[in-house]
């Protein structure tokens, strides 16, 4: 417990780190949000000025900072000039999407790559070996646009897939109706993130599963008459879990910014889109409640990650109790 | 003509065995290393024979074909009256239970993530032997090695070199091998828990007909471990030592047998106490 609390502590100093550092950095950038409005003659200078006051725009970054912080503090994180709402309920109904892009795809990705990891390394330089590594290497190859794009060009063609969004507008009301309209039109994106993810996964998983397969104890049991089967899932997996579990945990950190061009390119109502429009518009909040989500994620993950490697591994819960 | 007497015919007999090993692939240029260069060995039960060679003599391939881990290119593996080369895969996995090894890095042979109950009760789960008679075998297994019964819920990591190498003797035993082979497995111990393993493996012999392979660097412990012992060098056996050969090359370190090396520890105790 004492343990979580320390993580804890650490990740929410982390957490203001990251946002301070946002900050200065969206700062950095050169123009704001009301530098487009100028170029318009039908607008006055004297407009943008008291805009800009409104918002908050003409006081020092401290100031700024500490205003967002008691948004925070309200769970609005800020205030969107696009949208002119609080960015907390925006970024809230997007993210929804993308977590049920992302989190499929993570799964499905990790269900392929897990069993074809194992089995590329059970059966190390045999043809179904050198197979997966011709395949994998065309996928790492492969850009991820391109995929997008290949996949788009199929939909549009074959009119098997939709070709963008999350829900059609005719879809007969019902949960059954609604449930398969979503499941068919999330099929291309999660396919592309698979495939995407794939080549790293199954590489990982292949790597660590050698590495297991060729520890000592792995070659002791072997000698000791353990049938294969066995040696595979009680023995060498248990030993390749912790690199594995790292990698899991920075999956599902990323599982809120590992989509962005996907959904761009497939028109999936995400953050992507969202962070692209706020980005291209000098929309800061917007801007920076997407950074501190997706920070909030990639922390989480890497917490969940270690309170699974302290759960798995024995040798971890001996320091840890030590 | 009359067979020879059961008691004469080996345990196991090792008929003109060849290994090489080569590197590389059929696009680089390929080395190939003789291992084992036409080797013939016979190993009656209850006796103990030690194969003696520097680094790199065949060795432990030798001890990788006695297993199964690795397949001869040529010769016969008699094992019990079976020529285990031409076993196929399913008859293997029921004689390999009866040849046990017993590695010199005990750390590591033993897995991490396993605790000592789990690592000796294994080929009896294998086995299909239900929970009660597993825990019974157990017990009786620590017993043997004389590990107390603490360390069943241990792991490997957490017992000394010594108490781990006892593990690894308990795991061999459990499948109630006919022959154990010890590949260094005295290695890296210091030189009382070398004793004590000695003692133990002499007891174990004189219980239960064990044989025993000792593969080592040193002609010492050969000397006091072994009833015979072979010289490997570069795959082929070049020296061939008996009983009466080496009772006169080293009659300082000779083999006291089980009896004597009980009534020292006996003697030792009585002192202790």
């Amino acid at each position: 417990m004492r343990y979580l609390g320390f993580r804890l502590l650490q990740s929410i100093f982390l957490l203001l780190g990251v946002s301070l550092l946002s900050f200065i950095f969206v700062e950095a950038a050169p123009g704001n949000y009301f530098d487009e409005m100028r170029l318009n003659p039908r607008i006055t200078n004297e407009t943008v000025a008291q805009l800009r006051q409104d918002y908050g725009l003409n006081q020092t970054l401290p100031i700024r900072y500490v205003h967002w912080l008691s948004s925070v503090s309200r769970g609005e994180l800020g205030f969107s000039f696009a949208y002119d709402s609080p960015v907390a309920p925006l970024l809230w109904s997007r993210a929804r999407n993308t977590l049920l892009l992302t989190g499929s795809s993570i799964a499905m990705a990790w269900l392929v790559a897990l069993p074809w990891g194992i089995l590329s390394a059970a059966k190390r330089k045999a043809w179904i070996d050198h197979a997966s590594s011709v395949i994998m290497a065309i996928l790492l190859a492969a850009p991820d646009v391109l995929l997008a794009l290949g996949l788009l060009l199929f939909a549009a063609r074959t009119r098997l897939l939709p070709v963008g969004g999350l829900a059609s507008l005719a879809t007969k009301s019902g949960m059954w109706p609604e449930v398969r309209d979503v499941a068919v039109h999330l099929f291309g994106p999660v396919l592309i993130l698979v495939l995407i993810s794939l080549p790293t996964l199954v590489r990982h998983v292949r790597a660590a599963m050698i590495e297991a397969i060729d520890s000592p104890c792995v070659h002791a049991a072997r000698a000791h008459g353990i049938p294969r089967s066995r040696i595979l899932c009680r023995h060498a997996l248990p030993l390749a879990l912790n690199p594995l579990i790292s990698l899991f945990a920075l999956s599902l950190g990323s599982l809120l910014s590992a989509s962005l061009l996907v959904e761009v390119v497939m028109s999936w109502p995400g953050l992507g889109p969202l962070l692209l429009d706020a980005i291209l518009a000098r929309d800061v909040y917007v801007i920076i409640g997407s950074v501190m989500i997706a920070s909030l994620f990639l922390i989480g993950g890497m917490l969940l990650g270690d309170v699974l490697l302290f759960l798995v591994d024995p040798r971890i819960r001996t320091e840890g109790l030590a | 003509m009359a067979p020879p007497p059961r008691e004469t015919q080996p345990l196991l007999e090792v008929r003109g065995l060849c290994k090489t090993h080569v590197q590389g692939h059929w696009w680089q240029r390929r080395f190939e290393t003789i291992a084992l260069d036409h080797v013939d060995l016979a190993l009656c039960a209850g006796k103990t024979l030690a194969v003696v060679g520097e680094s790199g003599a065949g060795k432990t391939t030798l001890a990788m074909c006695l297993i199964g881990l690795e397949k001869p290119d040529a010769g016969q593996i008699i094992f019990d009256g079976a020529n285990i080369t031409e076993l196929r895969r399913h008859s293997k996995m029921r004689t390999c239970p009866r040849i046990q090894l017993v590695f010199q890095d005990s750390a590591g042979a033993l897995s991490p993530r396993m605790s000592v109950e789990e690592i000796i009760e294994e080929p009896l789960l294998i086995a299909g032997k239900d929970r009660a008679s597993r825990w019974k075998s157990v017990s009786r297994a620590l017993d043997q090695v004389g590990l107390p019964g603490s360390c069943r819920h241990r792991r490997p990591q957490e017992l000394s070199g010594g108490q781990r190498q006892r593990v690894a003797i308990a795991r061999a035993l459990v499948p109630e091998p006919k022959l154990l082979i010890l590949d260094e497995a005295l290695a890296g111990l210091d030189l009382s828990i070398q004793g004590q393993i000695t003692n133990l493996l002499f007891d174990l012999q004189s219980e239960q007909t064990l044989s025993f392979i000792s593969i080592t660097h040193d002609l010492n412990h050969a000397a006091r471990f072994a009833d015979e012992a072979v010289v490997l060098q570069r795959g082929r056996i070049i020296h061939r030592i008996d009983a009466a050969e080496i009772a006169r090359t080293f009659p300082s370190v000779r083999r006291q047998g089980p009896s004597a090396f009980a009534a020292q520890r006996a003697a030792a105790t009585g002192a202790g106490g």
